[in-house]
């Protein structure tokens, strides 16, 4: 009875905090303008008690409840979908984790939107989102997650166009769109043949792991498709291009979305569908995700714009966790998802409360600069020593700095890299992990060239604007209700809220629970090389950037500089590959059309109308011929039989006495 | 003395002449009085046969009766041709085409 009530109180809870936000959303999107102002507070009061909630269904479920509820929904053919919640140490830690994140940015939201003319909107928006997140953290079946997948996706879409006046953000938001779509395509393919092959999507049934797989080659196909998704929607290689221009968002929606807990989904996706996945599949998402570390890290290295560096960052640091995914390090993986969700979060924050306190300088000078350009910065520790202190914490941390919760993390999967590389036997497996580390290094570096950017040495902006040094006005940190959230988010970026030992996390009270014992369980032997290794890479980019940055007298490759700046030109291959590939084919289409089928249907109508008027001839001579010699038949005959009615009354009378004179004479004769 | 043909051909001609009147006047009191020549001109006939017959006043009695007959005939008629005069300002009984089909 006890245990019945318990389930019936933590399947409520969990659907009662998924519906708060969407609740939320649909009053700030319908009436949120009557309450302008009073909108941010009730949202951040539906993501407390959201909050409460996911804390109460975390203390029910960790470590090892697992809880499910399901509801009829529709049938089609023999097969019943249901609509199922699925609550397990995964998604209760998810829950959490989205739910405070999406908390502390409303509240960080309510000042840095102030003054927006949409402000009710905005957080409308967030709302739908958080409630899209909650879909794909707490549903039990593939399509309940692929229908929050592509709320998700919309939710995005609005976000990054949120200010659509600003044409950069309203492409932005359609390329971020069209993009996903293109991994959601992959996605639904996958979804459609693991129905093929199983005759199921229930999430528990698939990854229970006693199913019957008769055909390993479309199981490869269906793992491949199911990567897609995560591919897209983690801005893995070859699709990361959105993330970058979706920085033209607000900043806190780049801190929730793009660097905590959308783009998470991805990792989120292959975590539930691992037991799925086989060796051929992990072995591309390893590739994939070790790629993609580098390439992000690298492109990270020259940016300018303080948000472009976060936003490749985060590519890179999703890279890490996609192959700690690919490389079996499942536990690793997920860590580093919450850490860097933290971290990561703390820095978009204070990234965006460098930019807020910027603006508001730009404004009172009443003039025009690049807010979020590193080159105008510079000098803030003095000015904003708060928004410091904690970008350093999360930086340090990002940068895989021991005593930092990166650190750790990173060092996790790292050290499953390698063990996996070792299980593959041929030297060239190492070039997962050897990528993994270097990125490590270039982490370091770029993390390090940012901090001596924004807030070391002296402040640039002055010179670029003389009146600022006379006038009074001076860049001041930001309001309480930004710094809490920043604060919060740093605090949990230091080691020991995830592990006492603050080298090693593999007996820390997270990493122990939500791993899984897989073939390739990270054995411990690489664990000192790894966090000797990454340590020292740590320092060593630290100490580069230090030296590097500020210093122009060391050349900087442009070669590098340029394939940095442009990340790779995987924009430019693109719309050399696809857009100018389409552009051609629709140019030969439409000639095709113009010549061929143009000139086909012009023949096919000259000939209908020639046609026609043989028939309207024949119509008109023969049929209406015929008609018409009818009509005066019927009218001669009227006639003369009418002829007698002459109206009369003596003529009447007159054929009355000739009728009678006949009478007489026949009656007589 | 009058034998029965005078008689007849008396009747014949009033018959006649009423028949011609009818067809030929347009005026309708005036075939009103066409029409009582021609009742008249029975008449002469039944009182002329009313001699052979046995019961001798038949023919005399019906000719009372036709008489009769003729002056209320002639009431309702002359009345008919008052109200076609108020309706169509004529008795002329070419103009009275009404029921010929325009």
């Amino acid at each position: 009875m006890q245990e019945d009530f318990i389930i019936e109180f933590v399947t409520w809870s969990a659907t009662l905090l998924a519906a708060i936000p969407f609740f939320i959303f649909c009053i700030l999107f319908f009436v949120g303008t009557k309450l302008s102002k009073t909108s941010g507070w009730l949202a951040v009061i539906g993501a407390s008690i959201s909050f409460l909630l996911a804390v109460i269904v975390f203390f029910y479920t960790w470590p090892d409840k697992v809880y499910t509820q399901s509801i009829h929904w529709f049938t089609v053919g023999e097969y019943t979908f249901t609509l199922k919640l699925l609550l397990d140490k995964l998604s209760a830690a998810m829950l959490v984790l989205v739910s405070f994140i999406s908390l502390l940015v409303q509240i960080y939201s309510t000042e840095y939107m102030k003054g927006d003319k949409r402000y009710s909107r905005y957080f409308a928006y967030l709302g739908l989102f958080t409630f899209s997140m909650f879909c794909i953290v707490l549903s039990g079946n593939l399509l309940l997650l692929y229908i929050g997948w592509e709320l998700v996706g919309l939710s995005s879409y609005l976000l990054i166009g949120f200010w659509r006046e600003k044409t950069e953000a309203a492409l932005a938001s359609r390329n971020a769109f069209i993009i996903n779509r293109i991994g959601d395509t992959g996605f639904l393919l996958g979804i459609i043949l693991v129905f093929a092959q199983f005759n199921t999507l229930d999430l528990a049934t698939l990854t229970s792991g006693n199913l019957p797989v008769d055909n390993s080659f479309w199981l490869t196909v269906a793992g491949i498709g199911l990567f897609c998704g995560c591919i897209a929607k983690s801005a893995q290689f070859p699709l990361q291009i959105w993330l970058p221009g979706a920085m033209a968002g607000p900043t806190p929606v780049s801190a929730l979305i793009h660097a905590a807990t959308m783009v998470a989904a991805g990792v989120f996706l292959l975590a539930r569908v691992f037991p799925l996945l086989n060796t051929d599949v992990l072995t591309v998402i390893a590739i994939t995700g070790a790629i993609t570390a580098f390439m992000g890290a690298v492109a990270a290295l020259f940016q300018t714009d303080i948000k472009r560096l976060l936003a490749f960052s985060t590519i890179s640091q999703l890279g890490y966790m996609v192959m700690g995914m690919g490389v079996g390090a499942y536990g690793s993986a997920l860590f580093h998802l919450f850490t860097h969700a933290f971290f990561k979060a703390c820095l978009f924050l204070s990234a965006g409360a460098v930019i807020h306190a910027l603006h508001k300088v730009e404004h009172q000078l009443h003039t025009h600069f690049d807010a979020q350009d590193m080159r105008l910065m510079g000098g803030l520790r003095k000015t904003m020593p708060f928004t410091f202190i904690c970008y350093l914490v999360s930086g340090l941390s990002l940068a895989g700095l021991p005593l930092f919760s990166g650190f750790l993390s990173k060092d996790a999967i790292l050290t499953g890299a390698l063990s996996w590389a070792e299980t593959k036997g041929n030297f060239l497996w190492y070039l997962i992990p050897d990528l993994g580390f270097i990125s490590a290094l270039l982490t370091a570096i770029y993390v390090g060239r940012q901090l001596i950017l924004v807030f070391g040495g002296e402040f640039r902006l002055p010179h670029l604007l003389p009146q600022l040094a006379t006038s009074q006005i001076a860049v001041k940190d930001v309001p309480f209700a930004m710094q809490l959230p920043i604060g919060i988010l740093a605090i949990l970026s230091v080691f020991f809220f995830f592990s006492l030992n603050p080298v090693d996390a593999a007996y820390g009270w997270f990493l122990t629970t939500i791993s899984v014992k897989t073939a390739q369980a990270a054995d411990h032997s690489w664990h000192t090389f790894t966090v000797i290794t990454s340590g020292l890479l740590a320092i060593t980019g630290l100490a580069l950037a230090y030296v590097v940055t500020g210093n122009t007298r060391i050349p900087r490759p442009a070669f590098l500089k340029n394939l940095s700046l442009h990340n790779w030109y995987l924009e430019d291959i693109y719309r050399i590959l696809f857009v100018r590939t389409g552009q051609l084919f629709s140019k030969v289409t439409n000639g095709i059309d113009k010549k061929l089928l143009d000139t086909i249907i012009d023949y096919a109508s000259i000939s209908m109308v020639v046609l026609a008027h043989i028939f309207a001839w024949i119509d008109r001579n023969l049929v209406d011929g015929l008609v018409n010699f009818a009509a005066y038949l019927a009218g001669r005959i009227g006639a003369l039989t009418r002829s007698v009615q002459g109206g009369r009354v003596q003529s009447y009378f007159l054929y009355t006495l000739f009728g009678l004179l006949i009478l007489v004479v026949w009656i007589i004769l | 003395m009058f034998s029965l043909e005078h008689f007849l051909v008396v009747g014949a001609a009033l018959f006649c002449i009423g028949v011609v009147i009818i067809i030929t006047k347009r005026n309708a009191i005036v075939v009103l009085m066409g029409i009582e020549l021609i009742l008249n001109a029975a008449n002469i006939n039944l009182v002329a046969f009313s001699r052979y017959d046995a019961n001798v006043l038949q023919g005399q009695m019906f000719a009372l009766f036709v008489i009769v007959v003729a002056a209320a005939e002639a009431a309702v008629a002359l009345a008919i041709v008052l109200r076609v005069y108020q309706y169509y300002q004529t008795v002329h009984l070419d103009k009275l085409d009404e029921l010929k089909e325009k």
